[in-house]
């Protein structure tokens, strides 16, 4: 009987606590986030951070999805099309992210934007605010204007590297090598982003930040326009600057043919002493185990309006307008920019917080640290050009044209033409 | 079983095929012909616009389009023809049997099982002129002025070396269905031709190609399509380049519909790649069938 007793006890004790375990489930809030981050150590990192949200936050459970790099824009692309967005998305920021807002398919999140702003670092705003308001928040930094030098080799050629702080001087100092028979600047234009880069930091150092900014955004955002035409003095100026590297026979003889990582692979074996690319290079540099590196902004021109500017890449997490829980998705959207996130991001990636965060006590590879020091000191910054150019125009005039500009099959005035009718003509297709 | 009830059976079992074949390519097929009459963004369905034919007349006042069609021709015109005369050269060699024939068999046939990228990525590193074997290796035979020759990034060589880097690859193939090919013509016709007093050139011209029509057709047909559809190679060696150089329709199509965002603009180029394609097997099968007749 006693045992019937308790059997009948336990029995009711269950449906009580299946009850309540209902209840509790009932409350929370389950939300996919898809993301690109799939390969370590960034994956791990947001994995973590994955984690330790759901951790502390009970009501709220958040699916990570990581697809491949190549796959996810695809992906991402169907879903929206389809209707079926995740409830958080990362994007790339700038014009990737502006095209999902044109079509309302983002939330606008600005009155929740507009305190994280406080700390965000001055001029990324430009990465996710289209037509005057606020889509997503960002996480990472990249810097993109950065020049990589083997210290090793300019010792032996009898090259300050605080000669390159100019473009004048960077040319110089390649000069020095050829006349020594080394081909200086490592550099291979095959996928055409890496031109692409090349002409961006130029034009970047010729333009102020405003103007930089409006030239590309024109193609973007109806509310913006541009004093300077794609075909005046400055852009055109950028053009010479760089089809005169490639004259003077500064790049590797592979520059036309050769793919980034075959210009990078002769950079890191000390065959050629300049390389450019991104903050992500420390990492590559790392991966390659090379030793003989250090790095400068890359050069701006003499009489650069703003000469340590920098240009800056960055991931966007956005809110689709289909999100199931949008109060709860913003709490991650803060979490990510919480400076416990921030910290993890940084030391255990080789990159950089959007954020001004005291980033003194962090531990960092002293490369990427250098790259943080550029950061700090730099007047303002501005996203890649494809970020905040519409890809119609961007892929035609910039992607194609530098490799055109560096056979000779265009000239530069003929670049800065063409790139300014299609920029004309896509505003009047769109009304503007 | 009675002859309706059969046909019914048939019925069901091709229809799970009918049904995938529907979903899989029929759909999308549509789907893709209607998208090249629209201008969208490719983000979200609501801002499609139905253009009629103006995609269609852009394509035809676009100049790297007549481009891309140009080197499309121009590479399927080559590769076909190098393949055929090598292919059915080698064939003719090796089903006589030489010495050592089936290491040679074996060289030929390793291309077909490599993927086009990884031989891509092989012949890019190649022909680089800075980390690449064949300029030091020209050089070194005495070529002049290639030491350093951007094989891959000059207009003048981009698309033939695809070309040469294609018809290595592709060669195996048609060696292998050429060979299978031969290897079905009856003794009895050749010794019969012998003992007549025909020339090895005489039984090949009189003889063996007549009776290979039916396989040199498929061949012809293979090579030809393939090679209008080439994408992977050309994206892996030259993207298309030096500025649209060695760019395709593929290559185009795919540029205009993901790299600049016209999705529309993208599939109509599809559309008139696929009726060009149909158009040329089509001719090459009337040829053909023509051909047979009068043999």
């Amino acid at each position: 009987m006693t045992t019937l007793r308790t059997l009948r006890a336990l029995a009711l004790a269950g449906v009580v606590f299946a009850i309540a375990q209902g209840g509790a489930m009932a409350q929370t809030v389950e939300l996919n986030l898809w993301s690109e981050l799939s390969a370590p150590p960034e994956s791990t990192v947001l994995n973590k951070v994955v984690e330790m949200f759901n951790a502390a936050n009970p009501d709220v459970v958040v699916k990570h999805t990581a697809f491949e790099n190549t796959a996810y824009e695809t992906a991402l692309r169907t879903a929206f099309a389809g209707g079926t967005p995740p409830d958080i998305a990362e994007v790339n920021a700038g014009s990737n992210a502006f095209q999902y807002a044109q079509s309302g398919q983002l939330l606008d999140l600005t009155d929740f934007v507009t305190p994280i702003e406080a700390k965000l670092r001055p001029g990324l705003e430009t990465m996710y605010r289209y037509d005057g308001k606020s889509y997503g928040v960002l996480w990472g930094l990249k810097v993109g204007n950065i020049l990589y030098y083997n210290p090793v080799m300019l010792e032996e050629q009898g090259v300050d590297p605080a000669s390159l702080a100019t473009w004048e001087g960077f040319m110089d100092a390649s000069q020095t090598f050829l006349d020594a028979g080394i081909a200086p600047i490592a550099f291979g234009d095959r996928d055409q982003w890496t031109g692409n880069h090349y002409f961006n930091h130029i034009l970047h150092g010729v333009l102020s930040k405003d103007e930089y900014d409006r030239i590309g955004l024109q193609t973007l955002d109806p509310s913006v326009t541009s004093d300077i035409k794609w075909n005046d003095e400055k852009p055109v100026r950028a053009w010479e600057l760089f089809k005169a590297v490639a004259d003077a026979g500064y790049f590797t003889s592979g520059y036309l043919s050769d793919d980034n990582d075959t210009a990078a692979g002769l950079f890191f074996s000390g065959r050629a002493p300049f390389y450019s690319t991104g903050s992500w290079g420390v990492g590559m540099a790392k991966g390659a185990g090379a030793e003989n590196v250090a790095l400068t902004l890359f050069p701006p021109v003499a009489d650069s309006p703003e000469p340590t500017a920098i240009v800056t890449n960055s991931l966007l997490f956005t809110i689709p307008a289909t999100t199931k829980d949008a109060d709860a998705a913003k709490r991650f959207l803060e979490f990510l920019t919480s400076e416990e996130v921030q910290k993890l991001y940084v030391e255990e990636n080789f990159d950089l917080s959007p954020y001004n965060y005291d980033m003194s006590s962090w531990s960092m590879d002293p490369m990427l640290r250098q790259v943080s020091d550029l950061l700090e000191n730099a007047q303002n910054a501005s996203p890649f050009l494809d970020m905040i150019e519409d890809v119609q125009c961007m892929q035609e005039n910039v992607n194609e044209a530098n490799v055109a500009v560096l056979t000779g099959d265009l000239s530069p005035q003929e670049a800065g033409d063409m790139h300014q009718e299609c920029v004309d003509d896509l505003r009047a297709s769109r009304n503007w | 079983m009675r002859r309706s009830g059969r046909t019914k059976f048939h019925i069901w079992l091709l229809l799970p095929a009918f049904a995938f074949y529907t979903v899989f390519w029929i759909v999308p097929a549509v789907v893709a012909f209607l998208s090249s009459f629209t201008q969208w963004n490719g983000v979200s369905l609501a801002s499609i616009r139905w253009v009629g034919l103006a995609n269609y007349v852009e394509l035809f006042d676009d100049r790297w389009f007549w481009n891309a069609l140009r080197n499309n021709l121009l590479f399927v015109a080559v590769v076909l023809c190098a393949i055929i005369v090598l292919g059915m050269t080698y064939a003719l060699i090796l089903n006589a049997r030489p010495r050592g024939h089936s290491v040679f068999s074996t060289i030929f046939f390793i291309p077909i099982v490599l993927s086009s990228v990884v031989i891509g990525l092989l012949f890019t590193q190649m022909l680089s002129p800075t980390v690449g074997l064949v300029g030091p290796a020209l050089s070194a035979l005495g070529v002049p002025g290639v030491s350093e020759h951007q094989w891959l990034g000059s207009r003048d060589t981009a698309l033939p070396m695809i070309m040469l880097v294609y018809v290595w690859q592709q060669l195996g193939f048609a060696i292998l269905l050429l060979l299978a090919g031969l290897q079905t013509i009856p003794n009895d016709y050749i010794e019969a031709a012998r003992v007549d007093g025909a020339s090895a050139w005489n039984i090949t011209c009189h003889i063996t190609l007549p009776l290979m029509r039916p396989v040199l057709t498929v061949v012809i047909v293979l090579v030809t399509t393939n090679a209008f559809l080439l994408f992977d190679l050309v994206v892996v060696m030259t993207n298309g380049g030096p500025f649209h150089a060695s760019e395709v329709l593929s290559v185009f199509m795919y540029s205009e519909a993901f790299l600049k965002g016209n999705p529309g603009y993208g599939t109509a180029i599809a559309m008139m790649l696929f009726v060009i394609v149909l158009c040329v097997s089509v001719i090459q099968l009337a040829l053909s069938g023509r051909g047979q007749k009068a043999a």
